[in-house]
This record gives C-alpha cells, sequence and structure tokens, in this order.
C-alpha cells in the first residue's frame, strides 16, 4: 500500500466459477479484473505470485503466458491469453488461477477488511502456485514448499477436471496459506476447532470469492428469485470436483439444522461444517436484512434490489470474519475464540449496531459451538492498561515489547501465566477503513490506525493419550492486544488463555485427546522422534512429534488437511 | 502322535510354518492332519537365499509321509511368504510334480487374491490401481536416479514386485482341490476338514481399501529416452525469471519426495491383507498373524477379536509397525503368570551385526525394543538360532500349561 506508485498493473481473465458454468446457460465463462503487484513477469510471476506450470508427465517447467506490457499511452499491461476463452489452454489456466489467487489475496488485504498487507508463514517472498500438480483428485496448500498444488482428475465423461479452473477451490486453498501467514500457530494446532477453523476460511474464501463476482451473483439470484435462504450456487463448495466424482457438491455451506451434537468432535471437516453452516445462516439474514431496507429506500422489487443488498451484506460479512482473524489470540484457539473475534471486529467497526453480532451469538447457541451467550461476551480492555507506555517504542523494539510483556502489569494483562516463556511476534501496524452514519443518517468512512500486538507461549497438560507416549504434551497459547496508534487507547484484548474459563478447557482439552487418539489409530501419530523413511529423509505423511522425552508437542497436523477427506 | 506340532522353518527373511495335529472327531479316533502356512523369503538381499527351499520342502514332504497336506494358508501377496511353493515347484522338484506330491485338499488364500476380487470392490480396486502406478513409475525412477537405491527401498520394490508376486500367486490359486478366498466374517464350514480343532479367521476385513490410508502426491519428473532400451532421466529445471530460486529448487526436490511414504504404504497395505488365524485346540490358543501390521490390529481390536494366546508367531518380522501397541499387546500377551510361546523369523542375526549395520540391514527389522518387550512377556525364539532350512518344534500337548521347545541340529 504505501508502495502504490511504483506498482503495474494488469487486466487479465479469470473463472467466474467452474467448467460447468457455461452449460448453465451463461455465456461468459470468465471476467475480466485487475491486478497490481511490483512487477509482472512471464508466468505469470510477480513479487507475491508466481505460477509454475511444470509438465506433469516429464517435470519440465513449461512457458508461461507471456506478459503483454502497456501500450504507450495506456497504463495496464495483459498476459498473452486468447481474447475468446479457452480453458484447455495453458496460458488461460496459467492466468486464471493466478488471478482467483490474487483476487483472494486483495479481498483479504482491502482497506474495510484486514487493511494490511497478508504475510506468508513461511520464509520467503513467494507464494508458487502449480496449476497441474499432477493426477489426483485433490488440491492443497504446503507450507514447507510455498505452493499451492492444484490436481486434476478424468471426469466422469473422460474430460479432464482441472482444480485450477475452479475458482472455489483454488479461493479455498488461498485461503489456508492466507490464515497460516495471519494464525500460525492453527498449522500445529491439535485442537480439532482449531483445524476447523483452517478448513472453514477456507470456505468462507471461496463463498465471499464467489459473490463478489457481479455475474455470479446475478446468474445465481436470476435462478433464485433474488434468495440465498436455499441451497445456492453459493452455498455448494467444490460442485464441478463433486459432481466429477459421482457425488455432490463437496461441502454444502446450507444447513439449517446442523448442530455440534451431530457430529464427531474429532473431525475438523465435520466441525467445519456446523460452523460454516452457522455462518451461512448469519449472512442468509445479513441479506433478508438489506434487502427489506433496500425495498423500503427504493420502493423497487425484491428481486430487483436483491444483487445489491447480497453485495452489501456480504460486505459486512465479510468485515466481520475475516477482519476477526487478525484480532484472534495466538496458539489453539476454540470457535468461541473465534466468535469473540468476531464480535470483537464489529464491535469496533460498528459500535453502536449489534443486531448482526446478536444473529452470530444466536446462532453459535443454537448450533451449539457456544454453551451460553455469556461466553461470546467481549469486555473492553482497561482503559489505562496502556498509560506511562510509550506505544511507538513498544511498537518498533523488541526489548521493549518483551519488557512491556514481562512486567508484573504486563502479564497480568496478557494472560502469561508467572514463570512461562513467552515471544512476542513483531507488532503489525494496520490501517482499517470503517464505515459509519453520522448523527444526520448519512454515510461516513473513518481510518483507523492500530498495532496489533501478539505475544505467545507453550502451556502443558496432562497427556492420556497411551503409556507409550510421554505423559504430558504442550499447548500454544496466548494473547492478541490492539490499539489505536493516534489516541493510543487499547481497542481488543483477547487470549486463549482459558485457565480462568475451566470448563472451556476440559472441553478442548479432550477434543484434543479424541483427535490424537484418530490420529494414532489411523498411524498418523507414532512416539518419539520424526521417522526416516526407506530413502532415509522424513516421512512426509506423518504428524511430526517434537519435544523432550517427557513432552510431547505435535507439529504439521494441519498439512494433513486437504480439500478432501 | 498326541500332541500338537507347530514347526517354525529358518528360511532366512520369510515364513514357512507346519502345524501337525491329532485331529478326533467327537468319539471316533484322532486322525493326523496338517496345515502349511506360506513359505516364501524376502528377494534381492542375503534373507531371500532360495537354496533354503530344498531341506525345507523335502521336510513337510517327509512329515506328510505320503498324506495329503489338509489346509495350504497364503497370508498375503508378499514375495517372502508366496515364493517357496512354486520355487519348490520348479527348480527343487522339476521332475516330480511339488503339486502332486503335497495332494492339498484345501488352500485359504487371502480375499484379495481372488481374481474377481478387484470386479467387486471398487474402493479397494482404485488404492490397488494406484499403488500398482505408483510402482512402475517407481521403476523407472529408480532407473533415471539409481543412487537413491538403498538397501530398504531394494528390499521393498522386491517384495512388492507385482509381476513376480503374480506369478506366484497364479501358482498357488491352482494348487488345492479347493481353493477358497476368505477374510473375517467368511463361513469356514466346508473350507477345511478339521473336526475338533477350531480355526478362527481375526483378519482380514473383506474391504482392503481400509488398509491403504493416503498416498502421498509425488511427481518423478522423468523424461524418457528415445529408445526403447534408454532409460529415462530426470528432468531438471530452471527457476524461471523473478522466482525465488531457494524455494523453486526445494520445490521440485519435495515434489519427488513421498515416494517413501508411499513403498511403505503398499507395503503395509498388503501386510495387512494377512490372513490372522487362530487356532484352538485342546485348551490351547495359538495365533499366527502372517505380517498383520498395525492398522490391522487395531482393527482386529474394534471387532472385539482380540483375545489372550499361549503362542504367538510373532507378526512382521517384529518390526515396530508390525506388532501390536503395548495397549493392544496387553490382550493378546497378557504380562501374567500364564507361560506364553512367541517366535520370530527374521535374518540376519542382530546379535552378530555391528550397530551400524544392524541399523541398515532390513531397516532394523527386527526393533531391538520390540524384542526386549516380547521376551518380558514370553518365550521368545528366533529362527535364525536354528541353521537354514532348520526348524523350531513347539509341542503342545492338552490339558498341559507348558509347551516343550526343541531345535533342530
Amino acid at each position: 500500500m504505501e508502495k502504490e506508485d511504483r506498482k503495474a498493473k494488469v487486466r487479465i481473465p479469470m473463472m467466474v466459477d467452474d467448467a460447468r458454468f457455461a452449460p448453465q446457460g451463461r455465456s461468459d465463462l470468465t471476467e475480466n479484473v485487475d491486478i497490481e503487484d511490483e512487477f509482472f513477469l512471464d508466468g505469470p510471476v510477480t513479487r507475491r505470485v508466481a505460477v509454475l506450470d511444470f509438465n506433469p508427465d516429464t517435470g519440465a517447467l513449461e512457458a508461461g503466458a507471456c506478459y503483454l506490457p502497456p501500450k504507450p499511452g495506456n497504463k495496464i499491461g495483459r498476459y498473452d491469453v486468447p481474447k475468446k476463452p479457452d480453458i484447455l489452454c495453458r496460458a488461460f489456466n496459467q492466468v486464471s488461477v493466478f488471478a482467483t489467487v490474487f483476487e483472494t489475496i486483495k479481498m483479504f488485504e482491502k482497506a474495510d477488511t484486514l487493511g494490511r498487507e497478508i504475510r506468508w508463514a513461511f520464509d520467503g517472498p513467494q507464494l508458487l502456485v502449480i496449476p497441474r500438480a499432477g493426477q489426483m483428485e485433490n488440491a492443497f496448500y504446503q507450507r514447507d514448499t510455498h505452493s499451492l498444488q492444484f490436481f486434476y482428475f478424468p471426469g466422469p465423461k473422460n474430460e479432464i477436471v482441472y482444480t485450477s479452473l475452479a475458482r472455489d477451490i483454488v479461493a479455498h486453498e488461498t485461503g489456508h496459506a492466507i490464515l497460516d501467514g495471519i494464525a500460525p500457530h492453527l498449522w500445529n494446532a491439535i485442537t480439532p476447532q482449531s483445524l476447523a477453523l483452517h478448513e472453514a476460511i477456507g470456505d468462507l474464501s471461496a463463498l465471499l470469492l464467489s459473490i463478489e463476482s457481479n455475474e455470479l451473483r446475478k446468474a445465481v439470484l436470476e435462478k433464485t428469485q433474488g434468495s440465498i435462504k436455499e441451497s445456492t450456487h453459493f452455498s455448494a463448495l467444490a460442485e464441478e470436483f463433486g459432481m466429477a466424482r459421482g457425488s455432490g457438491a463437496l461441502r454444502s455451506l446450507f444447513d439449517e439444522n446442523l448442530t455440534l451434537r451431530q457430529v464427531e468432535r474429532s473431525d475438523p471437516h465435520d466441525l467445519c461444517r456446523v460452523l460454516t453452516a452457522a455462518l451461512y445462516s448469519v449472512l442468509v439474514k445479513m441479506h433478508e436484512d438489506r434487502k427489506h431496507k433496500e425495498m423500503d429506500r427504493t420502493r423497487a422489487s425484491e428481486y430487483s434490489v436483491s444483487g445489491r443488498a447480497l453485495a452489501l451484506a456480504a460486505a459486512q460479512f465479510r468485515r466481520m470474519t475475516l477482519r476477526a482473524l487478525d484480532y484472534l489470540p495466538p496458539g489453539e484457539i476454540s470457535f468461541a475464540d473465534y466468535g469473540r473475534a468476531i464480535i470483537a471486529a464489529d464491535q469496533a467497526s460498528h459500535p453502536d449496531d449489534s443486531q448482526e453480532r446478536e444473529w452470530i451469538v444466536d446462532e453459535f447457541l443454537r448450533r451449539g459451538l457456544v454453551l451460553e451467550r455469556g461466553t461470546l461476551k467481549v469486555n473492553a480492555p482497561p482503559k489505562d492498561c496502556l498509560q506511562r507506555i510509550d506505544l511507538e517504542k513498544l511498537a518498533t523494539s523488541d526489548s521493549a515489547a518483551y519488557n512491556f510483556a514481562n512486567g508484573e502489569a504486563g502479564r497480568q494483562l496478557l494472560c502469561i501465566p508467572s514463570d512461562t516463556e513467552f515471544k512476542v511476534e513483531p507488532r503489525l501496524p494496520v490501517e482499517k477503513l470503517y464505515y459509519h452514519r453520522k448523527e444526520d443518517g448519512s454515510p461516513a468512512e473513518k481510518t483507523v490506525y492500530e498495532y496489533l500486538f501478539k505475544v505467545w507461549w507453550y502451556q502443558e497438560e496432562e497427556n492420556s493419550l497411551a503409556p507409550r507416549f510421554p505423559s504430558q504434551r504442550q499447548v500454544a497459547a496466548g494473547t492478541t492486544l490492539a490499539w489505536d496508534r493516534h489516541t493510543g487507547e487499547p481497542r481488543v484484548l483477547l487470549t486463549s488463555n482459558r485457565s480462568t474459563s475451566t470448563g472451556e478447557e476440559i472441553e478442548q482439552k479432550n477434543d484434543r485427546d479424541l483427535l490424537l487418539r484418530r490420529l494414532t489409530e489411523e498411524g498418523l501419530l507414532q512416539p518419539g522422534p520424526q521417522k526416516l523413511g526407506p530413502d532415509d529423509r522424513p516421512l512426509r505423511m506423518t504428524v511430526n512429534i517434537e519435544g523432550a522425552d517427557k513432552v510431547m508437542r505435535v507439529a504439521n497436523v494441519a498439512r494433513m488437511l486437504h480439500i478432501m477427506k | 502322535m498326541d500332541k500338537l506340532r507347530v514347526r517354525v522353518y529358518n528360511v532366512r527373511f520369510g515364513d514357512a510354518i507346519l502345524i501337525s495335529l491329532p485331529d478326533a472327531p467327537a468319539g471316533r479316533a484322532a486322525e493326523l492332519r496338517h496345515i502349511l502356512i506360506d513359505v516364501g523369503n524376502a528377494l534381492g538381499t542375503d534373507g531371500g537365499v532360495d537354496s533354503v527351499f530344498q531341506p525345507v520342502l523335502e521336510n513337510v514332504l517327509t512329515e506328510l509321509a505320503g498324506s495329503p497336506l489338509d489346509l495350504y494358508i497364503m497370508t498375503h501377496e508378499h514375495m517372502d511368504h508366496v515364493q517357496g511353493l512354486q520355487y519348490g515347484e520348479q527348480k527343487v522338484f522339476p521332475r516330480k510334480s511339488l503339486k502332486s506330491m503335497l495332494r492339498v485338499r484345501d488352500a485359504w488364500l487371502t480375499a484379495s487374491a481372488n481374481p474377481e476380487y478387484y470386479k467387486t470392490h471398487e474402493d479397494a480396486r482404485r488404492k490397488f490401481d494406484e499403488a500398482r502406478g505408483f510402482l512402475e513409475a517407481m521403476q523407472q525412477y529408480l532407473a533415471a536416479a539409481p543412487d537413491e537405491k538403498t538397501d530398504w527401498i531394494q528390499g521393498l520394490m522386491a517384495i512388492n514386485n507385482p509381476r513376480s508376486t503374480d506369478d506366484c500367486v497364479s501358482y498357488l490359486r491352482e494348487l488345492a482341490v479347493n481353493t477358497w478366498y476368505v477374510h473375517r466374517g467368511s463361513d469356514l464350514a466346508k473350507k477345511h476338514p478339521f473336526k475338533e480343532a477350531k480355526l478362527e479367521i481375526w483378519a482380514p476385513e473383506e474391504d482392503t481399501s481400509i488398509y491403504y490410508g493416503r498416498f502421498a502426491p509425488v511427481a518423478f519428473g522423468l523424461t524418457s529416452g528415445v529408445g526403447k532400451k534408454d532409460k529415462p532421466t530426470l528432468t531438471m529445471p530452471q527457476p524461471p525469471a523473478g522466482v525465488d530460486a531457494g524455494a523453486f529448487y526445494n520445490l521440485v526436490e519435495q515434489r519427488r519426495r513421498g515416494f517413501g511414504d508411499n513403498l511403505l504404504t503398499i507395503d503395509k497395505a498388503a501386510n495387512n491383507t494377512s490372513i490372522v488365524l487362530c487356532l484352538e485346540w485342546r485348551g490351547w490358543k495359538l495365533l499366527f498373524p502372517g505380517d498383520a501390521e498395525q492398522r490391522s490390529w487395531l482393527e482386529m481390536n474394534k471387532k472385539n477379536q482380540l483375545a489372550p494366546v499361549q503362542f504367538l508367531k510373532i507378526s512382521h518380522h517384529g518390526s515396530v509397525t508390525g506388532t501390536p501397541p503395548p495397549e493392544l499387546l496387553d490382550k493378546v500377551l497378557p504380562d501374567d503368570t500364564t507361560p506364553r510361546y512367541t517366535v520370530l523369523s527374521a535374518y540376519p542375526d542382530l546379535k552378530k551385526l555391528t550397530k551400524k549395520e544392524q541399523k541398515w540391514v532390513y531397516q532394523g527389522v527386527p526393533d531391538r525394543e520390540v524384542l526386549v518387550e516380547l521376551q518380558r512377556r514370553s518365550n521368545l525364539r528366533q529362527t535364525v538360532e536354528v541353521p537354514d532350512g532348520g526348524y523350531i518344534d513347539y509341542l503342545f500337548e492338552g490339558g498341559r500349561r507348558t509347551a516343550t521347545i526343541t531345535l533342530s541340529g
């Protein structure tokens, strides 16, 4: 954002949905989007994303789509793809997957969402995108190779289904990569709800990116006469993928009756279904509410206002669900933690309008994601907690940040257990756009400059897995503190240290036991250090155990989570 | 003969077990009956020396003394379990037919060895096809990258070699008068002649897809040779302009990796299709699990099959993954006062190797900690205690708590 003036721009096509979209009667399979980055090269390759189109048979790198710089007098470049979209054209696939990844990134970075440039969880500048990783019914994000890998497979009529051409699958996997940068502890989490959040953010990324498409919004609402109350194209994820495998969509976000009690508590995919169903219900309510407001305002028909209402509702929904991610406390988190982060984000942006927050609380309660309303109550941090502290120094100096957290008052504020070593993450400056209404009711915008301060540590708990495993295990916990850079006032304080909430802690610990037992039964978790394979290299399809003999720490659990079960 | 005898042969790294027992139908005189389990050893290594089969097969025939072999059991389709009889047919008794000398009445082959199996078990077929496809690609990769060929990889490729396994299994399908493909839950009535002895199958499950787990995606990146005989070569792509070179090379390398996981997955899946036979006779309970690995043990536990036994043929040559985890081992070999016997077929003798050799020869199989645990719970013997082709005999007498063990010279 600060480098705005040095950015180059391209206009490129991306898939509106997937290859099934056209046969549904729509003529436009693609739409054009504008992408900005510091530079564009053949591939596409930019500072932050690089498409690498390996030939799946030989492993050779195919030529990337050719970058065509702006013509003289023009500021927008493009890539050399046929004017009439051809989904079997290599260049089109390369450009479309690139555009979809970048659009997902842009969606998170919007001023009214995170308000900052996202960072990757890995040590490197670029997310590598492989549009044809091989033949398999799968697609995944892999932290250790900095990559998104999209596979392809033959469909029922022997047509090739490229997952890299499905907008929702690409957005889902990009969502994993983005969330990994925001909340890296979730990658190593053993709390099923933490892993489920990874899946859920993938699903929400897919949903929100679909709704951002004017073309798709128009098509879906035309079909449903302006409603998303029933199962629609938006709520059905990886529909083409699922149908090619002879089933329905891989996941449906629409399920009015699903509750936590009906699913396997140790299965992150099952848990994700409950969370996304709850959130989708809130989106439906927001859409209905917006429609009625628009109808009152314009006296137009329900159908004619439904598109704008959906765009507005989805934007607010995005502000609540994705902005919340920056407020998540580090460490292993529960749905209640995420719920509190949503409430905190919305409270900060719409302090006087609590309707949507009420809907969130209602849905979390109805679905059994929390057991009582009070669980989602977010208390404002003590107003005076940052008084007499040099906040600029706190933001820029690691030693000042450490000393602040390590003092008696700091530990108490940040819920750091005494005698526990902790780590302070680099502080994040963010610049968020807030919408509100002036006293006269007219809309207004306000930019809030925030610092995010995150501190985390390991807590030990009993590991009653089996006698052959260490008797204790480590679980990461932490606290997020946000303050206004201009006023110095604390805005948010959320912790995943549940020592004061024993009921929640016991529930999460029991769920961790269930997950670890399951991983053990599947042979994915073995005691002792990481095992070497027959090639004398660490095995890749196992969950790592790190740490000393008496205390176990599990890593890379999320690596095992793919879009396909 | 009024005792049940389990004769465990030293065929180096493999299994060959002859069970002989008096089987008395109610109120009638006992008949001496025989069960032969497997006969094979690992190829491509010292543990796979074929010459051991001659004395073993001659001894089996001597013990049969012209009587037919009542039951032959092929636990699973791995070369170290299936190779011996076909070798005997072709190399040891080329003039007289081994098949006609053995005169096998009934043969039990693991369910998935049925040529029709994959036509009716779609999930298993998909996994099986994936496994075969991977093994073919792996062959090509090893041709292009011979430095990758560790002893362990070589052993796994030999044991899981689809072509040679198919040949051996084809021979075994034609071995008996009646060939049965069995799994847990198969109706065993009329599939064997035993009246007094009780035979029970604890595993495998009929649907073998459950034993596969996940395959790691592997992109070997091979360029084919021009001519048919030309070896493929490894493709070495270069990072394009603007791409982080370190990340690029790491990605290319990591996309090749994962084959180690897949080799083990395929090997384990086949091991887990092992027929696990429980034999009860006059108060004795004996268990022959082939090479069942932990996935199969967990499944047996889920199905409430596990129960204490007095004799256990150690599964999968004493590997960590082949031995039930302690909480399940407690169910099979409880740490109590009952005398229990275990026997292990592995090669070579760990005690004769240096620590470095122990690490690499057969990938530390048997595992030292497994040996210690088994010794704590049972009287453990290893086939390497007798010479090649020799045997360890266990004699079980009805009504007694202890067995007699003898070792051949």
